[in-house]
């Protein structure tokens, strides 16, 4: 039994979008001070963060130097070694989302779709050439190419600013993330009409092995899974209450589920108004998803409520959480049986 | 001589200073090292399963050369571009790959044919019937995730090539030997299912396609048949093939001008002005040439659209013989295309049976597509039974692969491979157990000279026998205790 090792992003858009995750879910992480690598989670005892190198995260996770971690999911499909014991624990955090795609030099006004690049690659090879492709996530890239009959290439390895490179002339095309094209746009390359590699956003891997055999580990792995799943889903509902005037909480009930789309998440909650005058106002409170937020106010009002006000929610939980149900599922083939 | 001693000396202390080393190695590593593991969806395969394996080789080889088939066997090894040539992304996307310590970029063989057609290129010249059986282990590479994602990567092919064959009697006999071989394994519900890449390529260019356009469409017959045609639809509009507008054909005429002068102009004032200073090693000429080919390739959306939904309609064709060559025949006259496309078809099918495979052993699938992109004219798929769940090999006509492979002259082909661990597990349980081995022990025997004499004994009579090593001390186990 030891702590959970929670690897998170140390830089970029990834490590921002984890901390605010995590702020969210109540899940504050405390560092000492900035250069520090090592941090915890006051509101969850047992877990040790570790601040990483984005592409060190799935390494150390396949090693098991680490235990779960937050990722992008094409550096993830990358550089996870298929030996080792990673498995998918949550397949969208809803921040980093990015695209891996092939761009072209705007001039090659001839090319826009990945055949005619296998076209071109066919050219090069018949004056005696390979198209020259600079781009980071080689394997992923490479799969892709042969996947489209782009076959005669030779790619080209370059540290940052990938989209000088055709301009540069070390490489002909180039495959790059890219989050809007605006960077490939002012730098004269464009994007092959079906030429995205992959479309990606931050996810949580874990090894498998260590949480399938460490029930401690697999706890706090739950927790953290569960307030995130019920925070994501929060973020989709409000809650609105209004005081509605009715003979009794049952026949409320009813008018309010007259439009069973607002009616709530699981119904409405209702509760007597003790005015002191009047008995007949009830309190009704419905969780409704934000796109339903004016027509539940307009159903509020048409039912003559008043004080109608609208509220943030912080977690909204089902009966299961659907991620850590799928991690037990994906752990089965990593449990040691008897010792 | 004193410098030799001590040199002696220096080297005796070496060697046993290294043997103290490799020592503490040894004993460190059981601790410090998990211990390797075997690749992810690969086997180790004992004696019951190979046994097994070797028994339906020679079961198979047997039937293919009474047919006048002869064994060849090609490296495990090629140049990746063996494999790249004609084979399609859906296999070369699939290799293992590597740079070999020549240099060179190699992959595992994932199949047989293009080797074999290689070393008959290589190797004769006459313009004979040729008729090769192989089998081997092949590699394909799939991702967890993938469809074949928990197949295993090292697999088994026993396959036979007949070179040089055009009629479509050759045909028959190729699907026909398919058959026969189970049969002689034992599984005599065997069933085969067959397409014809030709119909389908010639169907669409009685359309008028680009290359491209026909290449996109045959590309995606899978996909139609599985009824995703919006999908299809979706990648053609985005890919030009479809376009939005409304047709017509004066407007596009006009278009068409208007980009050529636009060309024009271009050529004579200079590629920078117009579009960016970076066309890379391609010259503003290469580019304006090759789009102004794609151009005069441009089809006419309605033909595009006439095209696909002719696809669409073949693509569900399928089922016995007569009625699917009906139904095929009834979808190309319709959209316009001489029927006549499918005779070779029927006369491949007839030819199947004229050798004893019976009509309801034969289906067809129009839609059927592979991944294979080398196939030119039939190919089909073995089943176990009518259910169609898995299939343990198959094969096809590819009368262009020796010019794809840069030989100068098309040599008609066709042949077919089983998946031998699938076959075999269709057998089922086969006795195929090895004899009983006779142990010996030196004890009961009163030495070693005299186990190993009685051991000798009886294998000269055909026997199994092996010496009983454990009864003996190991002195290792002295030294520690």
């Amino acid at each position: 039994m030891s702590n959970l090792r929670f690897a998170l992003p140390s830089s970029g858009a990834l490590f921002d979008g984890t901390l605010k995750l995590l702020d969210e879910c109540d899940l504050s992480v405390r560092r000492a001070n900035s250069r520090r690598y090592t941090a915890d989670i006051p509101s969850l005892q047992g877990v040790d963060v570790l601040f990483q190198r984005q592409s060190d995260i799935t390494i150390e996770i396949d090693g098991g130097s680490a235990d779960i971690g937050v990722v992008g999911l094409d550096r993830y499909y990358e550089s996870r070694l298929e030996l080792g014991d990673t498995v998918l624990l949550h397949d969208g955090l809803g921040f980093g989302a990015s695209k891996l795609v092939i761009a072209v030099p705007d001039a090659w006004l001839d090319v826009t779709s990945m055949a005619d690049l296998a076209d071109i690659a066919l050219e090069f090879r018949a004056k005696g050439r390979d198209l020259r492709i600079a781009c980071k996530y080689e394997r992923l890239v490479k799969r892709f190419l042969n996947e489209n009959d782009v076959n005669y290439v030779s790619m080209v390895h370059v540290s940052g600013g990938l989209e000088a490179a055709p301009v540069m002339g070390y490489a002909d095309i180039i495959a790059d993330i890219t989050a809007t094209g605006t960077t490939l746009r002012e730098n004269g390359l464009r994007i092959l009409v079906d030429g995205i590699v992959i479309e990606s956003q931050s996810v949580i891997v874990g090894n498998g092995h260590a949480l399938a055999n460490d029930p401690e580990k697999l706890a706090h792995a739950r927790q953290i899974l569960e307030k995130i799943e019920a925070s994501q889903r929060a973020q989709k509902y409000q809650r609105v209450t209004g005081d509605i005037q009715g003979e009794s909480e049952d026949e409320v009930a009813r008018q309010v589920m007259r439009r069973p789309e607002l009616g709530g998440l699981d119904g409405p909650t209702i509760s007597a108004v003790h005015t002191g005058k009047q008995n007949n106002w009830f309190t009704v409170q419905v969780l409704v998803r934000k796109s339903d937020l004016p027509d539940a106010v307009s159903h509020f009002r048409d039912l003559g409520g008043i004080g109608i006000a609208a509220n943030d929610v912080q977690y909204v939980y089902r009966e299961r959480c659907e991620s850590y149900d799928r991690l037990v599922e994906n752990l089965k083939p990593f449990k040691e049986s008897g010792e | 001589m004193g410098q030799v001693r001590q040199t002696r000396l220096e080297l005796a202390a070496l060697t046993r200073n290294s043997a103290e080393k490799s020592l503490i190695i040894n004993s460190t590593m059981t601790s410090q090292f998990e211990p390797v593991r075997r690749l992810p969806n690969m086997q180790d395969i004992g004696p019951t399963a190979l046994a097994e394996r070797d028994a339906a080789i020679t079961t198979l080889r047997g039937v293919f050369g009474l047919r006048g088939y002869d064994r060849s066997e090609t490296p495990i090894l090629e140049q990746t571009e063996l494999y790249i040539r004609k084979s399609g992304g859906a296999l070369s996307s699939r290799l293992y790959g590597f740079l070999e310590p020549g240099g060179l970029d190699v992959s595992l063989r994932p199949e047989f044919t293009s080797a074999i057609l290689r070393q008959i290129a290589n190797t004769t010249a006459s313009d004979g019937q040729i008729r090769l059986m192989y089998d081997g282990p092949v590699f394909r590479y799939a991702r967890p995730e993938d469809e074949d994602g928990d197949k295993t990567r090292q697999f088994t092919q026993l396959g036979a090539e007949m070179i040089g064959a055009h009629a479509p009697s050759a045909d028959g006999e190729v699907i026909a030997m398919a058959l026969e071989g189970l049969e002689a394994l034992g599984i005599t519900g065997g069933r085969v299912v067959v397409g014809h890449v030709g119909v389908v390529v010639d169907a669409l260019s009685e359309f008028n396609l680009s290359e491209r356009a026909k290449l996109f469409l045959i590309n995606n017959i899978g996909e139609l048949k599985n009824g995703e045609v919006e999908e299809v639809s979706n990648k053609a509009t985005a890919l030009g093939f479809i376009t939005e507008a409304v047709v017509d054909d004066a407007q596009a005429a006009a278009d068409r001008e208007r980009i050529a002068s636009t060309i024009e102009q271009v050529l004579a004032e200079g590629m920078g002005v117009q579009f960016g200073k970076n066309t890379g090693v391609r010259t503003p000429a290469e580019i304006v040439a090759r789009l102004s080919r794609k151009m005069s390739q441009v089809e006419n959306p309605v033909d595009f659209k006439r095209a696909l939904d002719m696809l669409v309609n073949l693509s569900q064709v399928s089922g016995p013989a007569v009625s699917a060559l009906q139904q095929g025949e009834a979808v190309l006259s319709s959209a316009g295309v001489s029927a006549d496309l499918i005779s070779n078809l029927g006369e491949v099918l007839e030819s199947a049976e004229i050798e004893g495979v019976s009509s309801d052993r034969l289906n067809i699938d129009f839609g059927m597509a592979r991944g294979i992109a080398y196939y030119t004219g039939m190919l089909f798929d073995i089943y176990l039974d009518d259910a169609h769940s898995e299939t343990l090999g198959g094969g096809g006509r590819y009368d262009g692969l020796t010019r794809a492979l840069g030989y100068d002259r098309d040599v008609p082909s066709l042949g077919f491979a089983y998946n031998l661990e699938a076959v075999i597990a269709a057998i089922g349980s086969t006795d195929n157990a090895s004899d009983e081995i006779t142990m010996i022990s030196p004890e009961a025997e009163g030495s070693i000279a005299e186990a190993v004499a009685k051991a000798k004994d009886l294998r000269a009579n055909g026997q199994r026998s092996a010496i009983e090593f454990q009864s003996l001390n190991d002195p290792s186990e002295d030294q520690v205790t």
